[in-house]
């Protein structure tokens, strides 16, 4: 899961941005479908 | 996501941001006007950090083989930096790593293929009735797709 630290996209002003969505993304992802699978009976 | 599968009673809602705590770290600080690549990704402030998470686990949930797993999910971030790019040591110390950045298409498929053997282990710790559902074939399909596009992003001439 995007296992390591994104590289540098050369734009500075976008970098926290896109560093945000690196992490918020996959955590989402993986948090509501572990919560959905373990509810399923 | 292989940490859950060796123990399932951690919840991977907190696995998941431990994994990444360099990055929240360095992004707190870049947000702050104060970046440092050694307060957030030296080898030692990811010693400390992981030594941290560990204690704080370990006290309120009074597992130690748990807040173990709790820490080296939190070292692992060094590991993966280590193969992927460069970074810190300790201050004043040399950067080190692989830079399989400077290589896209290996990196993809190194990072691709470490996410589907993680979450092999993953899936033991699901309900047998879970594991075979699309909504667990959901989770790597869905984390190799953000994958793929953060490549693409970056690197947008391996697709033109």
């Amino acid at each position: 899961m995007m296992l390591a630290s994104p590289p540098p996209l050369g734009r500075p002003w976008l970098e926290p941005f896109v560093i945000l969505v690196a992490l918020l993304l996959p955590w989402a992802w993986v948090a509501v479908l572990d919560r959905l699978l373990r509810r399923i009976r | 996501m292989g940490a859950k599968g060796a123990r399932p009673r951690i919840p991977i809602a907190l696995l998941v941001p431990i994994a990444f705590a360099p990055d929240w770290i360095e992004l707190v600080l870049n947000l702050a006007g104060r970046e440092s690549r050694v307060a957030s990704h030296s080898l030692v402030s990811v010693c400390i950090g992981s030594l941290a998470v560990a204690i704080v686990y370990a006290l309120s949930t009074r597992s130690v083989i748990d807040a173990g797993v709790v820490g080296a999910t939190y070292l692992s971030h060094w590991g993966a930096d280590f193969i992927t790019g460069l970074k810190p040591t300790w201050p004043g110390g040399p950067n080190v790593g692989l830079m399989l950045y400077s290589h896209p298409l290996r990196d993809a498929m190194l990072e691709c293929a470490l996410i589907a053997a993680c979450w092999l282990l993953y899936r033991r710790s699901l309900p047998a009735a879970s594991r075979n559902r699309i909504l667990a074939w959901l989770i790597p399909i869905g984390l190799i797709a953000m994958q793929v596009t953060f490549e693409v992003v970056q690197n947008p001439s391996l697709v033109l």
